[in-house]
């Protein structure tokens, strides 16, 4: 069952509009971001975006470069039959992000995104807030949610999101859509193999 | 509608109540059927870059390299997961990989979980570890990191609990 949801957890970037996930569901996401911080203490910080306050947001977020470059990227993948569809998909999530119900933000401490070299404690932060984003997509879907990422690495972006969520010493390590899926992505094809020693 | 923040600062530490992952394990065998299920569990998180492989991921499983590769951790477990990612092109192309092999390992502690197994996530080994590991598996610094490493056993502590209740037997 755990192998079942690891397996069938994709990135979804359209949503059933309006429909919220149960209390029960979020609470148990936010207990196992609490058992991951309790393992890896960091400055962390998360956000549970919803209702006018995600809509208005949305202006600050769909600004940002890496949302096109993801779109280019996962456009390359989807077969010339599929991509009249995959393009009209991509325009909808334009617009208002998916209209996923929920957005969480995960706020850590950071380094400057133009450095080559981050210290430890920074790539420390980011790790462990991308071990919570994980956490948090395999709860979601073992909650029957679904869950689509998107990354920030633009400081004026980033500065103006923190700055209408009122933050001044941490950075987003990650945006996170939380809701139920309106799609149903092509499955992975997974190749790779772990090699034994 | 709107927001609520969690300040995580504030939250007192559970992890001795309801925490999956362990720290001592047992000196016994992880049978192969679940060290399969184990490994086809790290090779489905997101990643940030397009093919090729982002990533590797070794599993050290024989008893005289785990002891080997053992001697450089505090952590002593019957198996050890490696998560190399690719340096990328730019920074950010790394860090994007770091979160995929940190994200592996994840899934890596919630199937072991599920397995009735313990997991024991290390992000930031010693660097005699990360040389050790580098040097079993003959991977090129200049082309890997090391995002995180995965000790694996049956927990020495009876009462730990899951992240999950147990919902499969190896």
């Amino acid at each position: 069952m755990v192998l079942d949801f690891i397996k069938e957890r994709r990135t979804i970037r359209k949503y059933k509009r309006g429909v919220f996930p149960p209390r029960e569901a979020l609470e148990e996401i936010l207990s196992v971001t609490r058992l991951i911080y309790a393992q890896y203490p960091i400055p962390f910080k998360l956000y549970i975006v919803s209702g006018r306050t995600r809509l208005d947001l949305v202006p600050f977020m769909r600004q940002h470069y890496s949302i096109f470059r993801d779109l280019v990227i996962i456009g390359k993948l989807v077969s010339e039959e599929m991509r009249p569809m995959y393009e009209k998909i991509m325009v909808e999530f334009m617009k208002d992000l998916g209209g996923a119900p929920i957005t969480l933000i995960g706020l850590t401490k950071l380094y400057d995104w133009k450095e080559e070299n981050w210290p430890d404690w920074a790539v420390r932060n980011w790790k462990v807030s991308w071990m919570m984003s994980q956490a948090i997509m395999l709860v979601a879907k073992k909650n029957g949610l679904d869950t689509g990422s998107f990354t920030f690495s633009s400081a004026t972006v980033e500065g103006k999101i923190l700055e209408f969520l009122g933050e001044r010493d941490l950075n987003i390590a990650f945006v996170l859509n939380l809701g139920y899926a309106d799609e149903n992505p092509l499955p992975k094809k997974i190749e790779w193999k772990v090699a034994e020693i | 509608m709107g927001y609520f923040k969690v300040e995580f600062s504030e939250l007192e530490y559970i992890y001795d109540q309801v925490c999956g992952f362990a720290e001592k394990f047992l000196d016994v065998p992880v049978e192969d059927g679940k060290l399969k299920v184990l490994e086809e569990s790290t090779l489905y998180a997101p990643f940030g870059s397009t093919p090729p492989q982002p990533w590797m991921v070794f599993v050290v499983k024989t008893p005289e390299m785990v002891r080997d590769l053992g001697r450089f951790h505090r952590i002593k477990a019957p198996v050890i997961f490696l998560f190399f990612v690719n340096m990328g092109i730019t920074r950010l192309n790394t860090l994007a990989n770091l979160a995929s092999g940190c994200a592996q390992a994840v899934n890596l502690a919630f199937q072991a979980s599920a397995l009735q197994l313990g997991c024991f996530i290390d992000i930031d080994p010693p660097k005699e570890f990360v040389d050790k590991a580098f040097e079993i598996t003959k991977l090129s610094k200049n082309e890997y990191d090391l995002a995180a490493v995965g000790f694996v056993g049956y927990p020495a502590r009876e009462d730990k609990k899951v992240f999950f209740e147990v919902e499969e037997r190896g």
